[in-house]
């Protein structure tokens, strides 16, 4: 079946980096031909640098609705090693979510520090 | 936004550096972060340190964030300032978290908790920021290839092994 292929528009100096315009594409164009069991090429040729934001805005939700299988329907096309680098930041947590080491839940309360207040200046313990 | 570039500091040893910092005057962290973790809506250290987080944000309960929102940012940047030893700042309320310049950048972790952060401070004031203010020091001059240095930041970010 056909590929959808999207063109990434950078912003400035090739900087992708615009969280609405990567919202929208994943809104208008990556889920609905992903649930059409269709894939998408996404194509970095013009992108030079990006965010993570940028990419998470962009595909982080197909990678947790489909898990792996995702990996097999959505090309990341030209992508240079930086923006490289972030996918693979996406995709990693994407699919597995972060971890929360040290066995802690997030509202734990913080361990071994104290607030000083401005005016009393002591040092905290590290 | 109050970007600098320091090409040279008073001592001619100073490394080169950007410092960036970014100021709005919103409903701040703690009201943000307390939508979804109410435990904290009295407890604005708590606010700042779970904003810091990888995974946390106000707009959802879980651990990956929302469809827009990772809320891994301030963690990245925490870690980008600990990777070239520079220092990162977040304020918010009447709080204010700092981890300090490390002199050994890239050889550290970067910890989950920025409270367990060994060379870090918290204050707190009488005088309260309506809003947020985060900053950050990148000395550019550890920075060498991109690649390596974003591949040791993500070696730092703390996700599950799928």
């Amino acid at each position: 079946m056909k590929r959808v292929v999207v063109m990434l528009q950078p912003g400035a100096n090739g900087f992708a980096e615009d969280k609405d315009e990567a919202r929208r594409i994943r809104i208008e164009r990556i889920l609905p031909t992903l649930g059409e069991d269709r894939g998408v090429v996404l194509d970095f040729g013009q992108v030079k640098y990006s965010t993570q934001s940028f990419v998470h805005a962009l595909v982080g939700e197909a990678m947790q609705r489909y898990g792996e299988a995702a990996l097999h329907r959505i090309e990341f096309k030209s992508c240079s090693p930086q923006v490289k680098s972030l996918v693979q930041l996406v995709v990693d947590y994407s699919l597995g979510g972060f971890r929360t080491d040290q066995g802690k839940s997030p509202s734990d309360k913080p361990r071994g520090t104290q607030p000083r207040t401005a005016a009393n200046g002591k040092s905290i313990p590290a | 936004m109050c970007p600098k570039y320091l090409r040279k500091g008073s001592k001619q040893t100073t490394p080169k550096r950007v410092t960036i910092a970014v100021a709005d005057c919103g409903l701040g962290i703690t009201q943000h972060i307390g939508q979804a973790y109410p435990d904290v809506l009295n407890d604005t250290p708590q606010a700042l340190s779970l904003a810091m987080r990888p995974g946390i944000t106000g707009a959802r309960k879980s651990m990956y964030g929302s469809s827009d929102n990772a809320g891994a940012g301030l963690f990245i940047t925490r870690a980008i300032a600990k990777a070239t030893g520079g220092y990162f700042v977040l304020l918010s309320g009447n709080a204010a978290f700092r981890l300090k310049r490390c002199k050994h950048p890239g050889e550290l972790r970067v910890f989950w908790d920025p409270f367990d952060e060994p060379k870090h401070e918290l204050f707190t004031g009488e005088t309260p920021w309506q809003g947020t203010v985060a900053g950050v020091e990148v000395v550019t001059d550890q920075v060498g290839d991109f690649d390596e240095f974003f591949k040791w930041i993500r070696q730092q970010l703390p996700a599950k092994k799928h």
